[in-house]
């Protein structure tokens, strides 16, 4: 549901006669000539000639020229997009969705060098399809003919108003890129840059030029904060007989206008389904924190997610409470901060984006980029974060996707912002017993317990596969590397903790090697510690989106007749950049060897510079848990 | 919050006695196909579903297609809470009616998305459902538990047609034959199914459908905007699919120069031109999906694909057709059920289960295969998306299933050539040349499309080290004229070997593991090896200069109704050693006993790769 006052889509306000567009689109031509030494419709030769990108002889396809030009008297937006072809891969980039008034506002030319001569083919009507995405919603795709390895590619289109977002990077290599906003008087809007590539700027109009393709790493956060664009928000429009307005110039402003709106703010003193048990809790005579548990449990039980994301409720939030029992995520957590409200508990609304939604500026406010809200309860000793979206959360605890850096906490006339990433660590612990059985073979106990974030994932692995005898036979059986004699799971939800013990057997495997006189053993059996990074070079920060905290606790109880080689040495590893630390103990006592190992990375975010020293902790850590310990047959 | 606290232990005896987890139950389904006059059917469904909680409720969004054959006319959606109470009507109005086609295609079909967005488990829906077809090919498969998670107590599906309505059917895996009434103007033919629990997650979609009780039905007449066709045996369908795209074969003058030039270079050298002629159209054209109306079944006429540069399957396809055809070269356009890993069409049973075609060149003692709608392959390469599967090859009044050709396992080769050199710590320096032919050439298709960053994420896909990183990579296809992949990293492994002592070990085996090649899914014990192949692996260990060698393990052969294993390992004169190792693996499929033992076999070469080469310090 689309609140009154954001802005509908582009094309219900571009009611203007064809007449009056095409007049519009020749004093673009004007202004672009006046410009440019690129012109629509003219390729140079020597571009045609290109076999390779220089800069990237990888490259499947490059962006020559791309310009958005708005043009300040007509609000009209006309993109022109050059496209050199360099491999067949490279065709994909000769296929286009875009959304235009008509077809007509679309042109485009194919140009292929042959024999030494430029030839043309022209985008004709038949080559772009209109499709339905879904109610009354279009869009037109766009196959240029013609198109061969070498090939240009020419598309120029238009459409009243700003697009979204413009993009001065793609996933292939960008030439020159080039975005003109006139000053506008019936157009008032707001541009947030993201991105780490240079944009030169000169009063209204902004260039990139030679822009590497964009390319995605590992460990990272939506692509989107760091793909080189500008984010457009419109605040002010108007052409005659329509007017649009935003109020988010400042957070303060969005949120007091949150706070007012129908689906938001005013759904928290609209919900008189709740009082009841509002007061039933609130004359409880339980504790703080079992008040809030209880409201907690009643929101969580009563309606469930439905899977979308908005920071909005929907006009049917009564029914979707009451009746339905699912709603959207705004309608689930609007109502938990609506019943904490009416119990009493100071409880503010947080607003913020998800991580597939980008990263909120906090002084670049936009209203559009909000998609998400959930409960802040601050009272007393209480100091929490609420959302009851998943069953499987508890107070306290955001689900990994509102891990996205910062939220913004209403509390008009005002706000503040919040550190999302506090709170609950990705934690597993391990528990390894290795000892001598009656043949002398070696066998161990391991245990594992998953906790808090390293429990959701756990127990969503779990529910898929439904009861404990199925998950137990599923860990048997895929288990390749040793033999499970034995397993058992225990599970404590109110306490987000898993754990999984296993009785293996060792005999044959790589974890215990008999040469005869002595023994080898590596006791780190089932442990997740890795490298994740492989690659030596890094583009963007490392984002491990909570802490990580692992401890592993090893015994090894030395067989009769056999002596222990050396105890392994102690040893701290930490990253220079701080954030990451590593210990290893071992001691012996009766004939056992005791191991301590921890690992915690406490920074959420590494930049890139951070990285070579990030990856080398790694590696210093992986080389450490491979070493052997080494058991000596006593001689005789 | 509820607190609960499971302990269980077990031993592991009763490995496949356990069902899988039940996330709905039909309590009935039935499905009626109402054919009261020939080009007329009506299809009506009522279903009635206990959704058990929240991984079931995907079985509780309906979603079906429409396009211009298939009109959904009408959609009743009741919700009944966990007492049995109604709590919720919806209709055909409260459904989504969405398009979404990936960028590179168009298409008339549209979809009706209805979330009934209620989520108090349990609950219970009553679907009722109509569509209506003017003109059909088809009859849709039926195959109630169609995933491994839905209980089935009751499924029916009724055939209601006149009298002379034609059909054929074929009840699989435990389906009974139909009971069968006649009145004076309609047959009515019903098939039931009792009972299926929910059952275990398979690895392989496929052969979990593969064992589903289910029921193949097609007409033996149909029509289709003007056409009419028929499947009394494959000839007739295949007579139909060639007259609907017959003369759709133009050429412009600029094409009949070029081939008539092609004519006077190559003489009467037919494979020749057929190659080039194939290069020639890969170079013109790319694979973009257009299917409108009758438009899914017969091809756009080659002058347009000329213009645009741009078809389908059968668009490219009738292209090429054309060009060799102004050759006076035969060809004959095939239908296969395309993609690495399709399920085999029931090959006796003449009905539309085609999903693709592509265009063979017949030749005295061999034929061509020609895939039209890639830019890059090398011509006639059929590689796996093809191979090795019945098809019905289309011929004037001759149509016919053929069998398309499998790889041997002499032809689907992967050769590792690669020198490794231990460092005294026990990290090593890898580098690898590898050669891929046969089906090990579809790898070519990944190096030659996807972009740098996930070409990165798919090398570093093919290491199995706990921590190594790719220092340089490149690929090389050496000649575009065959199907040859050479790749070469360069890798740095940290902790290859383990130093401890005076001693170090290295793994016997320091490439990728033999059971990294197999799909095994070790719950429901079945394996398939699809195609068979040969993996040769040359590896030359240098050791750090301070160490000679102790032990080496001891040379093996395995031979197996699986097929072939061997390593051997061969002192070096220098300070190193020669491994050498090679797998030849048949095709097969092993379910139960005989996973038990094909997995057996893989436990044992495990432990082979495994072994230990032991190092000695010479100080």
């Amino acid at each position: 549901m689309i609140p009154s006052f954001i802005i509908p889509p582009m094309k219900k306000i571009a009611f203007v006669s064809k007449r009056h567009l095409i007049a519009f689109l020749l004093l673009s031509f004007i202004h672009a000539q006046a410009q440019d030494k690129i012109k629509y419709g003219r390729v140079p030769i020597e571009d045609l000639k290109m076999k390779t990108y220089a800069q990237d002889s990888t490259a499947h396809a490059v962006v020559l020229y791309d310009k958005g030009f708005l043009e300040g008297n007509t609000n009209l937006f006309t993109r022109h997009i050059r496209i050199k072809i360099l491999q067949s891969a490279g065709s994909s980039y000769a296929n286009f969705q875009i959304r235009t008034t008509s077809k007509s506002d679309i042109n485009g030319i194919t140009y292929n060098l042959e024999n030494g001569l430029v030839h043309e083919t022209p985008l004709t009507n038949d080559n772009i399809f209109k499709e339905e995405i879904i109610d009354g919603n279009y869009l037109y795709k766009i196959f240029f003919p013609g198109v061969k390895v070498g090939c240009i590619i020419d598309l120029r289109y238009f459409f009243y108003g700003l697009p979204r977002e413009w993009r001065f990077q793609e996933r292939i290599p960008v030439l020159y890129n080039e975005l003109v906003l006139d000053q506008t008087p019936n157009l008032l809007f707001k541009k947030t840059m993201f991105g780490t590539q240079v944009v030169s700027n000169k009063g209204n109009k902004w260039i990139a030029t030679n822009v590497p393709a964009f390319v995605e790493e590992p460990y990272m956060c939506h692509y989107s904060n760091y793909l080189t664009h500008f984010k457009i928000d419109i605040q002010e429009f108007s052409i005659p007989g329509r007017y649009y307005k935003e109020i988010s110039s400042t957070w303060e402003k969005i949120a007091s206008n949150l706070m007012d709106y129908k689906y938001f703010g005013v759904v928290l003193h609209n919900a008189p389904f709740l009082n009841e048990k509002a007061s039933e809790i609130k004359n409880s005579k339980q504790s703080l924190h079992r008040k809030t548990q209880a409201a907690y449990n009643y929101i969580q039980e009563n309606i469930k997610w439905n899977g979308w994301s908005t920071v909005f409720a929907t006009e049917g939030y009564w029914a979707n409470f009451k009746k339905n029992h699912a709603g959207n995520s705004a309608e689930v957590n609007l109502l938990l901060i609506a019943l904490l409200q009416k119990a009493g508990i100071t409880t503010y609304p947080v607003v913020m984006s998800t991580r597939d939604n980008g990263l909120l500026s906090p002084i670049s406010a936009s209203l559009t980029s909000l998609n998400y809200v959930v409960a802040y309860v601050k009272m007393d000793s209480l100091d929490l974060f609420l959302d009851a979206t998943d069953p499987e959360l508890v107070p306290g605890m955001l689900p990994v996707r509102c891990r996205n850096i910062s939220a913004y906490v209403i509390d008009l006339p005002a706000g503040w912002w919040l550190d999302t990433s506090l709170g609950k660590a990705n934690t597993r612990r391990q528990y390894i017993q290795v000892k001598p059985d009656i043949d002398g073979e070696f066998i161990a106990e391991v245990t594992n317990t998953h906790e808090d974030y390293n429990y959701l994932e756990w127990i969503k692995n779990f529910k898929e596969i439904g009861s404990e005898e199925a998950y137990i036979r599923s860990v048997t059986a895929n288990t390749t590397d040793l033999q499970i004699k034995n397993c058992s799971i225990s599970v404590d939800k109110a306490k987000l903790k898993a754990t999984e013990t296993r009785t293996v057997s060792l005999r044959n495997t790589d974890y215990v090697q008999d040469l005869g006189n002595e023994v080898i053993i590596n006791p780190f059996i089932f442990n997740d510690i890795a490298n994740p990074f492989k690659h030596a070079e890094r583009h963007y920060p490392v984002d491990f989106i909570f802490p990580q905290k692992r401890s592993i606790i090893v015994t090894i109880k030395v067989p009769d007749g056999y002596i222990l080689r050396k105890t392994p040495e102690d040893m701290v590893i930490t990253a220079d950049t701080g954030g990451a630390k590593f210990s290893f103990m071992s001691s012996i006592t009766n004939s056992v060897l005791s191991i301590r190992c921890n690992l915690q990375i406490d920074k959420q975010i590494f930049d890139e510079q951070e990285y070579p020293t990030l990856r080398n902790f790694f590696i210093e850590v992986n080389r450490k848990i491979s070493e052997s310990i080494q058991i000596d047959k006593k001689k005789t | 919050m509820t607190k609960f606290l499971i302990t269980l232990t077990l031993l592991i005896c009763f490995i496949c006695d356990g069902k899988g987890k039940t996330s709905a139950v039909v309590e009935m389904w039935r499905t009626h196909l109402y054919i009261p006059a020939p080009d007329d059917l009506t299809i009506k469904e009522y279903m009635r579903i206990r959704i058990l909680d929240e991984t079931g409720y995907r079985f509780a969004i309906y979603q079906d297609y429409y396009n211009t054959f298939k009109k959904i006319k009408s959609l009743h959606y009741t919700i009944f809470d966990a007492s049995n109470k109604k709590v919720k009507r919806l209709s055909r109005i409260d459904a989504q009616d969405i398009m979404l086609n990936p960028s590179y295609e168009t298409a008339d079909a549209r979809s009706l998305y209805l979330d009934p967005q209620y989520r108090n488990f349990p609950f219970t829906i009553e679907i009722e459902v109509e569509s209506s077809y003017n003109g059909f090919i088809g009859l849709p498969l039926w195959i109630p538990r169609y995933t491994h998670d839905l209980e089935i107590i009751n499924a029916e599906m009724t055939l209601e047609c006149y009298r002379a309505f034609k059909y054929r059917a074929r009840e699989l895996n435990g389906v009974n034959p139909p009971a069968i009434s006649d009145n004076a103007k309609l047959q009515t033919v019903t098939w039931t199914l009792k009972n299926l629990p929910a059952i275990e997650k398979h690895t392989s979609h496929k052969a979990f459908v593969a064992e589903q009780p289910k029921v193949h039905l097609t007409p033996l007449s149909f029509s289709l905007e003007n056409t009419s066709g028929a499947f009394y045996d494959w000839a007739s369908f295949g007579e139909w699919y060639r007259v609907i795209n017959k003369d759709r074969n133009s050429l412009s003058t600029v094409t009949k120069t070029f081939l008539d030039g092609l004519w006077k270079e190559y003489g009467e050298d037919t494979v020749l031109i057929s190659k080039v002629v194939y290069q020639f159209m890969q170079s013109k054209t790319r694979y973009i999906s257009i299917q409108l109306g009758i438009g899914g079944y017969q091809t756009i006429p080659s002058d347009e694909v000329e213009r645009t540069g741009y078809g389908d399957c059968k668009a490219l396809t009738n292209y090429m057709g054309a060009m060799l055809e102004y050759l006076q070269i035969p060809s004959n356009h095939v239908l296969v059920q395309a993609g690495g890993d399709a399920p085999e069409i029931l090959h006796d049973f003449p009905s539309n289960q085609f999903n693709h075609v592509f265009l063979a060149v017949p030749l005295q003692g061999d034929t061509l295969w020609f895939e039209c709608t890639n830019q890059n392959l090398p011509p006639a390469y059929i590689g796996t998306f093809t191979d090795d599967r019945y098809a019905l090859w289309v011929d004037k009044t001759a149509s016919k299933i053929i069998r398309t050709p499998a790889y041997a396992s002499d032809e689907s080769i992967r050769t590792t050539i690669c020198d490794v050199q231990v460092h005294p710590q026990g990290d090593a320096e890898l580098k690898l040349k590898v050669t891929q032919k046969g089906m090990f050439y579809n790898e070519a298709m990944y190096y030659q499309n996807l972009a740098e960053d996930k070409i990165q994420r798919f090398n570093y896909s093919k290491f199995y080290y706990k921590d190594f990183s790719l220092n340089a990579f490149n690929y090389t296809i050496p000649d575009k004229n065959e199907a040859i992949l050479n790749l070469n990293f360069t890798l740095k492994v940290n902790i290859l070997a383990k130093a401890f002592g005076t001693k170090m070990l290295i793994p016997a085996n320091v490439l990728q593991p033999l059971e990294k090649s197999f799909q095994m899914d070790l719950l429901n014990k079945k394996t398939e090896i699809r195609r068979a192949f040969t993996l040769e692996d040359k590896v030359h260990i240098m050791f750090p200069e301070n160490y000679r060698i102790d032990i080496k393990p001891a040379d093996v052969i395995e031979s197996s109704e699986f097929g072939t294993f061997e390593m051997h390992f061969e002192t070096d004169y220098k300070n190193g050693l020669h491994v050498f190792r090679k797998a030849v693996i048949n095709k097969g499929f092993y379910s139960n006993e005989n996973f038990d033992r094909f997995y057996q076999n893989i436990k044992k070469i495990r432990d082979i790769e495994q072994s230990k080469i032991i190092l000695q310090s010479k100080t």
